[in-house]
């Protein structure tokens, strides 16, 4: 494809999304809660779009798609077990939502900190954060790098679309927190769903005639990969690693459970989760399809990764197609990056500077806040360059790191035993174990690194959490608040 | 709502053991759509529906 179209529809989007940025920051009021969390007042629908756009990542379009391409359906099951991990927000929004209201947490980290009485438990989350949050950004970055290079035919250097990414991600960021996050967020949250459907009802119809001779040719030509281990990716550990974090990616990611302090009311945060399952699952199927439909169209690419650039350089799908749903991808890859970017500032500048400074003042929580936003993209996109691994590993890596923050999370709002000690012990040395296994590539029992350091992680939380002494004064107060809201919400 | 929240925790659960077993098992051998593809859209649905009847007790 001509490199200078794409250029052209890169131009229009990054105007269009910068305006909507700057449109954005009208009646916006001063602080931290307003630039991080737009002051809790966001709409049901506005909540749904941004927490869509920001789940669904890069990794959706050209990630899940390579990996359908590569180990076929089992692609799907992985997929849908995340979405439907999203019952676990049923059961942590209205907490998180009601506590952050009450005591003004602004990150998941502080809401840990505050909830063991340690300012510890704070600065370790937000470690294991960034340290893990950094691969699930570079994965984005990278994302883009190989969709342009791909589609111009490799006139598009790699580094162009990882630097393009990186600086949309600060801007937007940085214009005005959340709000402008949460607005182009939502610009290409349907960008990416109309271009997706659009792509795959026109390949479809044009290349099989109809859902049915698609169905016949995949059955026909490639059985295998409808049914699991299939050719061989998705054998039952494979999955049991791959889908393990993902099922706890909601609370586990903190750009996500960030998200639940947001919503203005009940029904909004009721219209966020229902609008995102209703968005997930069409999206889900639509990337899953797409690898399908590579997979019968060129069955013989050399590498996965490349199953969506190949799909949309077909000779049939019309340049402006493809490159309407190219302005998606990079959409859901900058949507992704830009709200990891205001969480991990966020978390650095209150459970990190705040921590060793409690009497700094919230002007200069602020500006530090948000001088950290270019910092971590830099380091992202450096990461970014060295291409590690296939695209989609990378990604679930990140995700089982952050696996290790959920029996913290499980003991702030269930067990009244749960200690500072045990919810940091269990971060360390679960995540020490899983960065471990996954740099020595080491698989004891053929289990991935998420299901041993997720056991770790476990034991280490519940036996400290036994011999130390846990804060029950706070414990009786922060869950007693919880149960009597929660009556009176009917939530579970 | 201690008792209500245990069923739902259980049904989740079962569902959850569902998408583990049934496709690498009973389904293990069937390459057709109505095979896994059509298995874990059904279970994705039911976590939906499931999670939409919570949803919908919520009280401002």
């Amino acid at each position: 494809m001509n490199s200078s179209y794409i250029l052209l529809v890169i131009v229009i989007y990054v105007a269009l999304g910068t305006w909507m940025a700057y449109v954005s920051r009208r009646g916006m009021g001063a602080g931290v809660t307003e630039y991080f969390l737009a002051n809790r007042t966001v709409g049901g629908f506005l909540a749904a779009l941004t927490y869509s756009a920001t789940t669904y990542s890069a990794f959706m379009m050209v990630g899940l798609a390579g990996f359908t391409y590569k180990g076929g359906v089992g692609a799907l099951g992985f997929e849908l077990t995340y979405l439907s991990g999203l019952v676990l927000a049923v059961f942590f929004g209205p907490r998180f939502w009601l506590v952050g209201k009450r005591y003004g947490y602004v990150s998941p980290a502080e809401l840990l900190g505050d909830r063991y009485e340690s300012q510890w438990v704070a600065a370790v989350t937000t470690l294991v954060c960034l340290i893990f949050l950094i691969p699930y950004a570079a994965v984005q970055l990278m994302g883009i790098g190989y969709l342009l290079g791909g589609l111009s035919g490799g006139t598009i250097p790699f580094w162009v679309g990882l630097i393009l990414a990186t600086l949309l991600a600060i801007v937007w960021a940085w214009i005005a927190g959340l709000r402008s996050v949460a607005w182009t967020d939502s610009l290409q949250a349907l960008i990416m769903l109309v271009t997706s459907i659009l792509v795959l009802l026109f390949v479809i119809y044009r290349y099989f005639g109809g859902f049915g001779g698609f169905f016949v040719k995949l059955e026909t030509g490639y059985p295998r990969w409808l049914s699991v281990p299939g050719p061989g990716f998705f054998n039952l550990k494979a999955y049991i690693g791959l889908t393990l974090p993902w099922f706890f990616f909601c609370i586990s990611n903190p750009q996500v459970s960030q998200r639940l302090f947001i919503p203005k009311s009940m029904s909004a945060m009721r219209r966020m989760l229902g609008g995102f399952v209703i968005f997930g699952f069409i999206y889900t199927l639509v990337s899953v399809m797409w690898g399908f439909s590579t997979k019968v169209l060129s069955p013989d690419l050399a590498r996965a990764d490349l199953a969506t650039p190949t799909l949309l350089s077909q000779p049939l799908i019309p340049d402006i197609l493809a490159l309407i749903v190219m302005v998606g991808i990079l959409g859901a890859a900058v949507s992704t990056i830009d709200s990891i970017l205001l969480t991990l500032s966020s978390m650095f500048a209150r459970d990190l500077y705040k921590g060793l400074r409690p009497r700094a003042s919230e002007e200069v929580e602020l500006r530090l806040g948000k001088w950290v936003i270019p910092v971590i993209s830099l380091v992202a996109m450096l990461f970014g360059w060295l291409r590690v691994g296939l695209i989609s590993a990378l990604s679930v890596a990140a995700s089982a790191g952050l696996l290790m923050t959920v029996p913290a999370i499980f003991g702030a709002f269930f067990w009244k035993r749960g200690t500072a000690s045990g919810a940091i012990w269990s971060m360390i040395l679960g995540g020490a174990v899983t960065g471990f296994l996954y740099f020595s590539r080491i698989r004891p029992l053929g289990h991935w690194p998420a299901v041993w350091g997720g056991l770790v992680c476990l034991g280490a939380f519940i036996v400290v959490s036994l011999v130390t002494k846990p804060p029950l004064e706070k414990a009786e107060e922060f869950l007693g608040y919880l149960e009597d809201k929660l009556k009176e919400k009917n939530a579970l | 709502m201690r008792v209500k929240r245990w069923c739902w925790i259980l049904w989740f659960g079962f569902l959850l053991l569902l998408n583990y077993t049934v496709p690498y098992t009973v389904l293990s051998g069937v390459s057709k759509v109505y095979g896994a593809f059509l298995f874990w859209n059904l279970f994705a649905l039911t976590a939906i529906g499931s999670i939409f009847i919570l949803l919908w007790k919520w009280r401002d």
